[in-house]
């Protein structure tokens, strides 16, 4: 499971999609997300977006 | 049961009456029948690792990565006057390792226990009561703890005939010391081993200044294969007698519950969602009002994980999203989200949301 950043229009929140080992997203969420938190507190970091 | 009437201290109803425990509200547990399920209407729930798992509505399963595995699922094995329970079973067995603890867990939020007064002097005394049946005997264990994991009283109860259903209560005089939140964090943790380590089991009927989620040398439903456990009727109630449990009708529990956790879901007939606006060609967004408001802003939104289970409807014609919806800025009461389909709208355009049967929306703010 790993977090990869959204590309969104100028000014947005910053939202995540959480991909999971089968490759497809079911949780999109914000950087106040206690499991996106504690998943970068763990040393992890999100993928870029693509552009 | 006696009833006084005076005309200095007005009437007075004795025995059970007059317990605080009594009236309606008096259970603190939410979905203690364990009838809702809004995120799988009875469909199994794999544990596998240390995570936040729901079979049943508020109930929350935790496991250990590459380990012991069990399943939850909402069942309609149940006792007397009942219809539902929690149900557990135990797939793949394992020894829980010192540290490794396999459990149900209930955050009760602060607001909810803030009458019982913990932490202070006038802390009250609180029986635990449920239902439990397992394929399994012997003596099992749970505990309570308090929001910084500083405070636990480990708890045992016995199983003494397999597959039959049990009533169980457990009576616990309230903690008179550490810190216990009455605000919208976890009030209180009420857990049920199904196996746990030695390091977060404890001594059985006292009050500990660390984090024990279960009782010492309690039962290990986790390290038996195909062991079953099932439970329902929880019920946290004001007093040392386990009284009659609070049923309290369907729309009650389900907003209730919905304060932590919602979901919309979708049918064949693509039911209409929400109203929204385009803001690109490809993008449109929406704001949903949610039915109760939430316990805190939700950070997350879930959904099927298929772009072409939502639908959007545009200028006469509708077109399957392009990848799936996304979360917005949200707030307690009000939620956004996005749709994004192929390049066929026009900016501003008055656009609807839709999703099909396997289509859902949900939002968690789950303690």
């Amino acid at each position: 499971m790993i977090y990869k950043k959204l590309l969104l229009a100028e000014g947005q929140q910053q939202i995540y999609a959480r991909i999971e080992d089968d490759g497809k997203c079911y949780l999109t969420c914000t950087e106040d997300h206690p499991e996106f938190k504690e998943w970068v507190e763990a040393g992890n970091t999100p993928l870029p977006a693509e552009e | 049961m006696t009833l006084a009437i005076s005309g200095t201290t007005g009437i007075t109803l004795a025995t059970q009456f007059d317990s605080a425990s009594t009236f309606g509200f008096k259970n603190r547990i939410i979905n203690g029948a364990m009838v809702i399920d809004q995120r799988n209407a009875g469909a199994i729930v794999t544990v596998n690792t240390v995570a936040a798992f729901y079979a049943n509505d508020r109930f929350r399963l935790s496991g250990v990565a590459s380990a012991g595995v069990f399943t939850g699922q909402q069942s309609t094995t149940a006792p007397a006057n009942f219809v539902n329970s929690l149900k557990i079973t135990t797939t793949t067995s394992a020894t829980p390792a010192s540290s490794d603890s396999y459990y149900i867990v209930q955050p009760i939020e602060g607001y909810n226990i803030a009458d019982l007064g913990w932490g202070t002097a006038n802390a009250k005394t609180v029986t635990l009561s449920f239902q439990v049946y397992s394929s399994l005997t012997g003596t099992f264990g749970g505990s309570m703890s308090n929001s910084a994991v500083n405070r636990s009283y480990p708890f045992t109860y016995s199983i003494s005939v397999a597959n039959t259903w049990t009533t169980i209560s457990v009576t616990i005089a309230g903690d008179t010391s550490g810190t216990w939140l009455t605000d919208n964090g976890v009030g209180i943790r009420v857990y049920f081993g199904l196996g746990v380590g030695s390091t977060l089991s404890g001594t059985a009927g006292a009050w500990a200044g660390a984090q024990y989620i279960s009782a010492t040398s309690a039962t290990s439903v986790i390290s038996t294969s195909g062991a079953t456990f099932y439970i329902t009727g929880v019920q946290l109630e004001k007093g040392s007698t386990a009284t009659t449990f609070d049923y309290r009708p369907y729309g009650t529990e389900l907003a209730l519950c919905q304060r932590y956790y919602y979901r919309t879901n979708g049918t064949a007939n693509l039911p209409r969602l929400a109203a929204g606006f385009s803001v690109s060609t490809t993008v449109a967004d929406f704001v949903f009002s949610l039915p109760v408001t939430m316990r805190t802003i939700p950070s997350a939104l879930e959904q099927s994980g298929t772009a072409t289970d939502y639908n959007l409807v545009y200028g006469g014609t509708n077109a399957n999203c392009s990848s799936v919806p996304t979360i917005g800025t949200s707030n307690v009461g009000t939620v956004a989200f996005s749709y994004t389909v192929a390049a066929v709208m026009t900016l501003g355009q008055g656009v609807i949301a839709r999703q099909n049967t396997n289509g859902y929306l949900g939002w968690s703010a789950e303690l």
